[in-house]
């Protein structure tokens, strides 16, 4: 039984809003396979009907979007930026402390140098006792560290033009 | 407001509700998926498709609330979020195989109807909208719009709809369609 164009709108309108029976769902799919126009119609109506909702949606979303909110990934910026101050104060720190290590190390250095100058300044009567002093336990140690020392400010004497001999040094010590 | 005063406002075309939630769950939503390498223009996308998908379920009156309204939309977010990501994944296996496929003529059809549905009055378009998208009963729209009843709201949203299939059917081939 055909039925009028009017019907068919109705029927497609229904079809389209998901309203239909499965039975008539299927009949109308049938009928459509065997009818170029009304596959033509349910083709359109399905576009128009799609088009009015993606305008809807497109108000709707516009709607949204005038709406002012903080933007959250400035508040991301702002924790990033805190960990990128963090790590660069960390490495001003560690640069700073480990500078300063190395610099005390330097003027221990420095201040030895006076030290062995005096040794080597020393007379050998003046010298000896010191070396009685040390413990008996540590001698073999504190020898060893006293004469890398020793050979240290050797080679900077010698930089500096010889003033020194290691012998003279090492000598203070090992009497 | 708490979730059934919104879903009750909903329920009556409100949109000041949507805003309203919008706002309230702004960030939560929009971390997450900056959370999950978004940047926050598609978060913010996503999140607006998501809230509107809630708001055509609840509007429609087929949504049964089993969670906070909250939690319902961060789930949508994530799905809509998972599938913008795998989108994105086959886009870029199909621009490296080059099997980008155009839908020209179906744009230009679809350029067509929404320049007709521009053309229509402001009530036409309403109710047009208010029956397609935001699925509300002829009672609704004709308390939302003012109509005497039921009954000139239906006839009202028939002849617009008529109105509309001419307007788009003269920048057709007649042919083609019923008439």
């Amino acid at each position: 039984m055909m039925r009028t164009n009017e019907e068919y709108k109705d029927l497609i309108d229904s079809f389209i809003k998901g309203n239909l029976s499965a039975s008539d769902t299927a009949q109308l799919n049938n009928e459509a396979l065997h009818h170029a126009q009304l596959q033509g119609e349910m083709d359109l109506q399905k576009s128009i009907v799609e088009s009015l909702k993606a305008s809807r949606k497109a108000e709707l979303k516009a709607r949204l979007q005038a709406i002012e909110v903080a933007p959250v990934a400035s508040s991301h910026l702002w924790k990033y930026a805190a960990v990128v101050c963090g790590l660069l104060l960390t490495g001003v720190a560690t640069y700073y402390f480990s500078t300063v290590k190395e610099q005390g190390s330097e003027e221990a250095e420095v201040t030895h140098i006076p030290l062995s100058l005096q040794e080597n300044t020393a007379t050998k009567s003046e010298v000896a006792p010191l070396a009685i002093e040390e413990p008996i336990s540590n001698a073999d140690s504190e020898r060893k560290q006293t004469e890398s020392s020793v050979v240290k400010n050797t080679k900077k004497e010698t930089k500096k033009g010889g003033r020194a001999t290691g012998t003279r040094s090492g000598s203070a010590f090992i009497a | 407001m708490n979730d059934q005063e919104i879903l009750d406002r909903i329920k009556k075309g409100d949109e000041s509700a949507l805003d309203f939630l919008y706002k309230k769950n702004y960030k939560m939503m929009v971390n997450m998926i900056i959370k999950n390498n978004g940047t926050e223009e598609e978060a913010k996308d996503v999140y607006q498709e998501a809230l509107l998908a809630f708001w055509q379920k609840a509007a429609s009156g087929r949504l049964e609330m089993t969670s906070k309204i909250s939690t319902y939309i961060y789930s949508i977010c994530q799905n809509l979020w998972r599938k913008e990501l795998d989108r994105k994944s086959r886009l870029r296996h199909e621009e490296k195989d080059g099997s980008v496929t155009d839908g020209h003529d179906e744009q230009e059809r679809v350029k067509i109807i929404n320049q007709c549905i521009n053309e229509l009055g402001e009530t036409c378009k309403k109710i047009l909208f208010y029956f397609y998208y935001d699925d509300y009963s002829m009672e609704e729209i004709a308390e939302k719009l003012g109509f005497a009843n039921a009954d000139t709201a239906k006839t009202k949203k028939y002849k617009c709809k008529k109105e509309l299939d001419k307007l788009i059917k003269t920048k057709f081939s007649s042919q083609d369609f019923l008439d």
